[in-house]
């Protein structure tokens, strides 16, 4: 309980300064959720790499993956999909949440 | 003043060099209000945030707030967690020792601590 939630709204390769400056931050053990154009970091090896070697558990809207046509893209990414209600209950299961956005 | 008694331990991010937009003059103006409110207040200057603890700003010349002035302005307000990440400085150039404020210097693993142990992280 006493992780982070830590969402990201924007595309690693759009703004690679803000993720960075998440990854910095970040603990392990805390979770990352991709929301919005945040979604297309899954769409990015390197960024999907840092995550998992920070120790951060990664999970993103479904209705913004499919908003964007991006679910044929991601199959193999190691992504947990969340619904609005998953969001809610993963908020409630995390100590604070830090928005990350541009 | 307290609010009911709870007193969190609320962190301001600030990431932006000052003004490009009104988000460190915001985070300030929070910041301000939170310690007025007792809260107990830290503040993290990171990457292009910390170029607002240059000294020698002269912010009227482009008609543009002196951010300087505020930073003044947190020691009456009992803030004096106010910290600066190591590896931002030294990627600017920045000498600890010649900045606009004291600050406290931190290491990457301090960035990620200070994070982790605050009650509530705010970014503008």
């Amino acid at each position: 309980m006493n992780a982070t939630l830590h969402t990201l709204n924007i595309s690693s390769r759009e703004n690679s300064a803000v993720i960075d400056r998440l990854l910095r931050c970040a603990s392990t053990g805390d979770s990352v959720l991709l929301i919005e154009n945040g979604v297309y970091t899954l769409a990015d090896d390197n960024a999907l790499q840092a995550f998992h070697a920070a120790g951060l558990a990664l999970y993103a809207l479904q209705v913004d993956i499919d908003a964007r046509g991006l679910q044929h893209h991601i199959i193999s990414s190691p992504v947990t999909l969340l619904d609005d209600s998953g969001f809610v209950a993963l908020a409630c299961e995390h100590h604070k949440t830090v928005s990350w956005f541009a | 003043m307290q609010m009911n008694g709870v007193k969190k331990n609320i962190l301001f991010i600030l990431q932006h060099a000052p003004h490009g937009n009104s988000s460190t003059r915001e985070s300030l103006d929070a910041a301000l209000a939170c310690a007025a409110f007792d809260q107990q207040v830290q503040l993290l200057f990171i990457d292009e945030g910390v170029w607002n603890l240059l000294p020698g700003q002269h912010a009227g010349a482009i008609n543009s707030k002196d951010t300087g002035k505020m930073l003044g302005a947190l020691a009456y307000y009992d803030i004096r967690d106010v910290f600066a990440d190591s590896f931002s400085l030294q990627a600017r150039q920045l000498p600890a020792d010649a900045l606009a404020i004291p600050v406290t210097i931190l290491p990457a693993d301090a960035v990620r601590a200070l994070v982790k142990h605050a009650d509530c992280v705010i970014q503008l």
